[in-house]
């Protein structure tokens, strides 16, 4: 069997063959080999230059090249883990090598760190955020930031709150990991914003398409990973000071992180950071929105201790924010309403700038320890144990007179006040090749209550849920297959009053869900990931419990008790292509959903006190989303360069015959890029312009929305950044502007289009300042 | 030796986690009955119009008209007492009536009156509209304002050509304004159908200036008025 193996790789590999008079029959074999422990290295990449052949070594480490004709050749080997080595053969005749592959820099010679996880690419599209656009961005919260990746847009409460959308899903269908656990706050609604500070990470980046089986329920849209470096393993201080100023709001953000690895007691290493942030009144082209001001207070600490075949790691963080939310967005009821969407801007549209926060405003606190340990049983297997504790307390503040008492005592309660625990545990077990299979297995429990004090909005509720799963990937030669499957319970247990008499509402849910994928890495230009699967939903409380006004959205809400999962099946692809000037990457995807839940307005209207309030009633629908991300790179020269990238969603629910409502429209946008050559102690320098355009979204249902949605639009904006190094101390500077023309314009997934512009031009600066304190070296 | 390791491990990864679960909790919550909310906030509940003949001192029919939401804005809607007929109030043609409005919590025991408050400490804070709303002017709905100062504010419901003419004060001494609980009301012609007659009471704590615009809207009731 080994021997056709070979044979079809020959054939796989032909392109370049070339034939020559001379005895062109010699075979090249080989077997990889690790320089420190002389372990085999299996799926190793081996290169042959001139005539260009690539091969795998299998999982004994070897590697055979045929009909090769005499002559010297140079072999190019490639192994993760491994720094490249090039070597050169002469060949003439059969022979047999043996390449020695010595650890790359980043594995120690006296800790053997053997933290790596299996190696397994996923399947699953994976966007990640460069560190330049990082760079450039560093400052804006979660949702701003990860827009510039091709697929994914926010959905917006104003300029302050953000919610990342991928393909049109958000909150409870997009899982958000925070240093690899699910954020649990109040995700389910429109206006809460994920309470994570964007400096904990090192990495950020999006998994597209359903990946329920490894995370379980709600990663449906995908998941966007919040992952901060690894702790250092080299007897060192470092650290990392950022600076960020923008003038829109006239922000300020300051956050700085400190880290280290005690050299006196190996492998022990630390770190520490945080994060202060405070802006104002913020400013469209032609008005201040008044009441926009945000206040981020953020820290967190990572203390690890990692030996040769364990680790143990602690991590503790906190976010604390508070919101203000512009006044004239706040609606009392349809007449109020009606004047806003017939006024189109607010009543005090000359409002000063100010820090302060007023009401109506939302405070949010939340906590997050975690404990996570590895263990090698032998150089094959792997498992690992991670607890967390989550609290989040959501406190709102609406538009309203203060009580006598309330004057009086100056102690105010919040009109809307939530805490949710959430403990999550997680156990994995997962094994390297064993005759070409990698895999995984997994079990998870979450434990969860929520508690409202005040007005009822959503109910006290216990949360039980597990799950267990298990996946394993193939690989011949180049492709990789994955398969795996996945079962879910989840016990909901709500609590509120109903009339007087206090309820319980118990609801099971139990789910399958199974994916596959494959990767084709048809030669080094070209790349195919596809990816396949089922995953599901459980109705969160708010679509099945809520009945009453939304404070400040001037609406009536109710939910359906009885309603039931919704499950999606989903396929995504993504081919990539690259070449030496050129890459273009293209995601195309499908979402075929039962039981797609969603806040439908009944046209019709119910009185209170207050006035007449339009009622939106939850539904469910058999809907689909479909689209396609596009990404592409050209480099002129080594100077030139420009980048484009686009989006479409295309979604439709079969149940009303109608578009699906709040999707976002097509866009796109170009970044054209010239590097300039170093000057002095200006490195790494370079001019950026680019432009945003977005259509206007008309695939919306009829007579759904208080307001049609607004025209498309364009933004111009540009970045000049460069890295001054003066002896060994870098600093890396950054200016630029957003919406330079000062564009008036609306985006159809910010809720405060129907009462005001979006935010006008800001100049915004970036400084970071890399810190080495202590460096044994 | 390996054994040990793989014993030392565990128990350093028990350590953590039992470390992690022993965090003193904040406030650990727990899903048992929640105290319902003890109604500290102002909650309004009834809005009642009375309208009493000015020279004969004699309450028209139907009045006091009513409207009552038995949880102030919470998820149970409101109706007209009567079983809705309250919503429409008869007036004769020629006629000058006297008006006052009371706004109640009757959540409270014994029944609460916001209109005391809104009359009483508050009143500059508070402003009462009859159609008030100056998006909505049409010649048969929202008001024409005839006279846009203190005292005597007065308007002119389109539609229905009532005049309202407000003779209450509030308690501001440097710029006082009309309240607009009590009012004398004049009706001309008939009318041959019923025209609105919104009540809108606005809270408008230091951005009162006789105006609909400022504030926020407490109460609104939407009545319907025919003149015979």
């Amino acid at each position: 069997m080994k021997k056709y193996f070979y044979y079809i790789l020959f054939i796989l590999t032909l392109n370049s063959f070339r034939v020559t008079s001379q005895t062109c029959d010699l075979t090249l074999k080989g077997c990889v080999t690790d320089a420190d422990d002389g372990e085999h290295l299996g799926f190793a990449i081996v290169k042959l230059i001139e005539p260009e052949k690539i091969i795998q070594t299998n999982e004994n480490g070897d590697f055979v090249f045929e009909n090769l004709c005499a002559g010297q050749y140079k072999l190019y080997i490639q192994h993760v883990g491994c720094k490249d080595t090039i070597i050169t053969v002469d060949i003439s005749e059969t022979k047999k090598i043996f390449i020695k592959m010595p650890h790359s820099i980043n594995n120690l010679k006296e800790i053997d760190i053997m933290d790596k996880r299996v190696d397994m690419k996923k399947t699953q599209t994976v966007d990640q955020l460069t560190p330049e656009e990082i760079q450039k961005t560093k400052g804006q919260n979660l949702g701003e930031i990860l827009k510039n990746i091709p697929g994914v847009t926010t959905l917006n409460t104003g300029a302050t709150i953000s919610k990342p959308m991928v393909h049109g899903m958000q909150g409870n269908r997009l899982l958000i990991l925070n240093n690899g656990i699910r954020q649990e706050g109040q995700q389910w609604g429109n206006e809460h914003a994920p309470e994570i500070d964007p400096f904990i990470a090192k990495k950020l980046s999006v998994i597209k398409g359903v990946n329920a089986l490894r995370y379980g329920s709600d990663a449906i849209a995908g998941v966007v990973l919040v992952e901060p470096e690894d702790l250092p393993d080299t007897a060192a201080i470092t650290g990392e000071l950022n600076l960020v100023g923008l003038s829109n709001g006239q922000t300020g953000v300051t956050s700085g992180i400190l880290q280290g690895n005690f050299d006196k007691i190996k492998g022990f290493s630390w770190r520490l950071q945080g994060t202060l942030k405070k802006g104002g009144t913020v400013k469209t082209p032609n008005y201040y929105l008044s009441n926009t001001g945000i206040e981020e207070k953020n820290f967190s600490y990572n203390v690890g201790y990692h030996r040769k075949k364990w680790g143990v790691e602690m991590y503790y963080s906190q976010f604390n924010t508070s919101i203000g939310i512009f006044k004239g967005s706040h609606i009392g009821n349809l007449t109020d309403l009606n004047d806003a969407l017939t006024r189109g801007k607010p009543i005090d549209s000359l409002t000063a700038f100010t820090y302060s926060v007023s009401r109506p405003n939302q405070v949010i606190a939340h906590e997050l320890i975690k404990g996570i340990s590895h263990y090698h049983f032998s150089p094959k297997w792997r498992a690992q144990l991670q607890y967390a504790w989550q609290y989040n307390h959501r406190q709102e503040y609406d538009l309203r007179r203060l009580t006598a008492p309330e004057r009086q005592s100056g102690v105010i309660a919040p009109d809307m006040n939530l805490k949710i625990t959430s403990q999550t545990m997680d156990a994995i077990l997962e094994h390297d090749n064993i005759k070409s299979f990698r895999g995984m297995y997994g079990a998870s429990y979450m434990h969860q209550s929520n508690v409202y004090t005040g007005r009822f909005f959503i109910p006290n509720y216990l949360n039980k849920s597990w799950g267990v799963f298990a996946t394993e990937r193939y690989t011949l030669h180049n492709f990789e297959f994955e398969l795996g499957a996945r079962y879910d319970e989840k016990k909901l247990q709500s609590y509120f009053y109903e009339g007087k008499i206090w309820t319980e509402h118990p609801r099971n849910f139990k789910n399958y869900s199974f994916n596959g994928g494959l990767i084709w890495k048809a030669d080094s230009t070209f790349n195919l990931f596809v990816n396949g699967g089922s995953a599901w939903r459980a109705p969160a409380p708010n679509e099945l419990y809520s009945n009453g006004i939304h404070q400040g959205a001037g609406t009536i809400e109710r939910g359906n008790p009885n309603f039931k999962s919704e499950t999606c099946y989903n396929i995504t692809a993504t081919g990539i292509y690259k070449r030496k000037k050129i890459m273009v990457e293209l995601t195309a995807y499908h979402n075929q959903f039962q039981n797609f839940i969603y806040l439908n307005p009944s046209n019709s209207l119910e009185l209170t006190i207050r006035g007449a309030f339009p009622v939106f009633v939850y539904k469910q629908d058999n809907v689909r989303i479909s689209g396609l991300d596009l990404k592409t790179e050209y480099s002129f020269n080594h100077y030139f360069s420009f980048i484009a990238k686009g989006m479409i969603v295309r979604a439709w629910n079969y149940s009303i015959k109608d578009y699906l409502i709040f999707m976002p429209a097509d866009r796109g946008d170009i970044n054209l890029k010239l590097k300039m050559p170093s000057y002095k102690y200006f490195k790494s320098s370079y001019f950026q312009i680019n432009n945003q355009f977005v259509a206007k979204q008309w695939r919306v249902p009829t007579n759904a929305d208080f307001a049609k949605p607004p025209s498309g639009y364009y933004l111009l904006g540009f970045d000049i950044g460069t890295t001054v190094q003066i002896k060994k101390q870098k600093l890396l500077l950054n200016f630029g502007a957003t919406n330079l023309l000062n564009t008036v314009y609306r985006e159809y997934l910010d809720r405060f289009r129907y009462y005001c512009d979006a935010v006008g031009v800001s100049y915004n600066q970036r400084i970071t300042v890399p810190l080495t304190i202590y460096d044994k070296k | 030796m390996k054994k040990t390791i793989k014993i030392a491990a565990f128990a350093v990864a028990a350590l953590v986690l039992t470390f992690s679960a022993c965090k003193p909790k904040k406030d650990e919550p727990a899903p048992t009955p929640v105290t319902p909310p003890t109604n500290e906030v102002e909650v309004v509940t009834t809005l009642r119009i009375y309208i009493w003949d000015s020279i004969t001192n004699v309450a028209i029919t139907g009045s006091p008209f009513s409207f009552k939401d038995s949880d102030g804005d919470g998820g149970q809607v409101g109706a007209f007492l009567n079983s809705g007929a309250d919503s429409v109030i008869n007036l004769m043609a020629n006629s000058t009536y006297k008006t006052r409005v009371v706004i109640l919590d009757e959540t409270k025991t014994p029944t609460d009156s916001t209109s005391n408050v809104v009359a009483g400490e508050e009143s500059n804070e508070h402003m009462i509209f009859y159609n008030g709303n100056p998006a909505n002017v049409t010649n048969t709905k929202g008001n024409t304002i005839l006279k846009n100062s203190y005292p005597n504010y007065s308007v002119k419901l389109n539609g229905s050509n009532i005049r309202l003419r407000y003779t209450d004060t509030d308690n501001n001494t440097t710029t006082p304004r009309n309240i607009g609980l009590q009012t004398y009301m004049t009706t001309s012609t008939a009318t041959s159908e019923k025209y609105p007659f919104i009540v809108t009471l606005k809270h408008q704590p230091d951005v009162k200036d006789g105006m609909y615009a400022p504030g926020e809207t407490d109460v609104e009731i939407a009545f319907k008025v025919k003149v015979k």
